[in-house]
């Protein structure tokens, strides 16, 4: 745990405004690590992954000694506060887990969820292996994953590492993506579950797009590989406790868009609003004004009987009137 | 791990594909239909891959992605508004979907001081500070100066004013004024020596009307 410190300028407070709890959250940055022992396979995977991050990641290239992040994540959690990253990708390698890269995802700096994968070297393949041109730096890459495990309705280590996958690869959350943006694709599948057979391995090719006119209104989409290609077995997890999930998942009450009331669009697209006033006072409505319908000055109410009586004396108003 | 660069595979040798075969590849048809996320630009396939032998695999999962990423882009240009500006064509894209959890938690909001309390319920409303600054820009000079005071806006306003209406009721007042002045009867109130008086330059009445 870091102690609190009160920012001493206003440059350092800055900093700190930013570290704190925004409504708007910042796209999350992802911390690269390696454990004290990391084969050659794990430190270029890492590089490759980070490659692929890249702006929005740190690397670490200093040995990290005793770091065991299913038995105590703390110095985890420490390196998560200091660098502010709220993704974790931490590669070592020992007999037990062979080139094995930890995916760790933090909220508020606590671990909330993890996944070890192991690296199968003989499929291994870096990015500069493939001889071709790169996708820009910091492009939002498309995601697909194929294959039933990542369906899974109930948690497991598939949809942890689809999870996970996302919130490492999207990138900033743009509102609008310029079609120029749309370089390459992360592909991460899975093939089927038999029972008996050691778990599916999860399978990570990266390809750049390449569109063709077809004739038709879609391009004709082609795919090159880009590398790297990654073949991962799938090793243990720790899933997210379910009320600290549901905290983070919670979507913040301003930036939920008010409904509007009233207003409406019909089927041939005018909006249409309505408007509500209130009942109309039609006691004091004023009519055409007539000399005949003028009540008198003395009786506030007239009715029949009084009419008759009025029809054999003249009426005192039209006496008035006359003298 | 093979360390040897893999060559690619050039698109020239490719056979020309039929009509049938082009609307299939740019339509890819699923068992199970994709399930897209634009904001994210995420797709799912739950289709069951087709079993993998090492051979088949790389052709297998281009394949499977190839689909993807065809559906993936078709669904984007369909379906999200599309906006051409002078830094190019853009898309425009949905909220995602896929919920993520969040970094950290969603900020508290501040307690309101007494006076915050205080002034919503009034209704009042605080100032900016830019909207109403001591200094002003003004036009003629071209500088920024004070609003009031020595030599601000206001003064140098004043200052420019080349023809000033007539203020009829001060007129009317001076005018007033001067006659009741006129009326008065002469040295019935405290009289002061004029200046040249003052000085001894003039020399006074030896013998008055009193003599």
């Amino acid at each position: 745990m870091l102690k609190t410190v009160k920012p001493k300028t206003a440059r350092s407070k800055r900093i700190l405004e930013k570290k704190q709890p925004q409504l708007v959250e910042n796209p999350k940055t992802t911390l690269f690590l390696r454990g004290q022992n990391a084969s050659q396979v794990v430190q270029l995977a890492l590089a490759d992954l980070n490659a692929l991050k890249r702006p929005l990641s740190i690397r670490f290239t200093k040995k990290n000694d005793g770091i065991h992040p299913f038995e105590d994540p703390s110095s985890l959690e420490f390196f998560s506060e200091k660098n502010d990253a709220a993704l974790l990708v931490f590669g070592y390698h020992s007999k037990k887990r062979p080139h094995c890269l930890t995916f760790i995802r933090c909220f508020s700096h606590k671990v909330l969820d993890m996944l070890e994968l192991y690296i199968d070297p003989e499929s291994f393949r870096t990015l500069n292996q493939f001889k071709n041109e790169k996708c820009a730096v910091g492009a939002k890459p498309l995601l697909s994953f194929s294959g039933t495990p990542f369906e899974s309705p109930t948690t497991n280590a598939y949809s942890v590492a689809k999870s996970l996958f996302v919130d490492l690869f999207r990138g900033h959350d743009a509102p609008s993506i310029d079609i120029e943006g749309l370089q390459y694709m992360i592909h991460i599948s899975a093939e089927e579950e038999v029972e008996g057979q050691p778990a599916p391995k999860i399978r990570m090719r990266v390809y750049k797009l390449v569109t063709k006119r077809s004739g038709e209104k879609t391009p004709l989409v082609e795919l090159e590989e880009m590398g790297p290609r990654i073949d991962f077995h799938v090793g243990r997890h720790k899933q997210a406790d379910e009320s600290i999930m549901k905290e983070a998942l919670k979507r913040p009450r301003a930036l939920e868009a008010r409904t509007k009331k009233n207003i409406e669009t019909d089927i041939v697209g005018d909006k249409v609003g309505r408007i509500h006033v209130g009942k109309q006072d039609l006691t004091h409505l004023q009519t055409r004004k007539m000399k005949g319908l003028k009540r008198d000055r003395g009786e506030s109410t007239v009715d029949a009987t009084d009419l008759k009586e009025r029809s054999a004396s003249p009426p005192p108003k039209k006496s008035r009137a006359e003298t | 791990m093979d360390t040897q660069s893999i060559p690619q595979t050039g698109d020239a040798s490719k056979p020309t594909r039929s009509a049938a075969e082009m609307k299939e590849l740019i339509y890819p048809n699923k068992p199970i239909p994709y399930t897209i996320d634009a904001g994210h630009l995420l797709l799912s396939d739950a289709n069951p891959l087709p079993s993998l032998s090492p051979s088949s695999i790389e052709p297998t999962l281009q394949s499977a992605a190839r689909d993807c990423a065809q559906s993936l882009i078709g669904h984007l240009l369909q379906n999200c508004p599309i906006v051409r500006d002078d830094t190019g064509v853009s898309l425009t894209l949905p909220t995602p979907q896929y919920q993520l959890p969040r970094e950290k938690p969603i900020p508290k909001e501040k307690e309101k001081t007494k006076w915050e309390a205080f002034a919503e319920r009034k209704g009042i409303q605080k100032r900016r500070k830019d909207e109403r600054s001591k200094m002003v820009w003004d036009e003629v000079s071209h500088d920024w100066v004070k609003r009031y005071g020595f030599g601000g806006k206001a003064m140098r306003e004043k200052q420019l004013q080349w023809v000033v209406e007539v203020d009829e009721k001060e007129e009317r007042r001076k005018v007033a004024e001067e006659e009741a002045e006129k009326r008065k009867p002469r040295g019935s109130g405290p009289t002061r020596p004029g200046k040249a008086e003052r000085s001894g330059q003039v020399f006074k009445r030896k013998n008055g009307k009193k003599g």
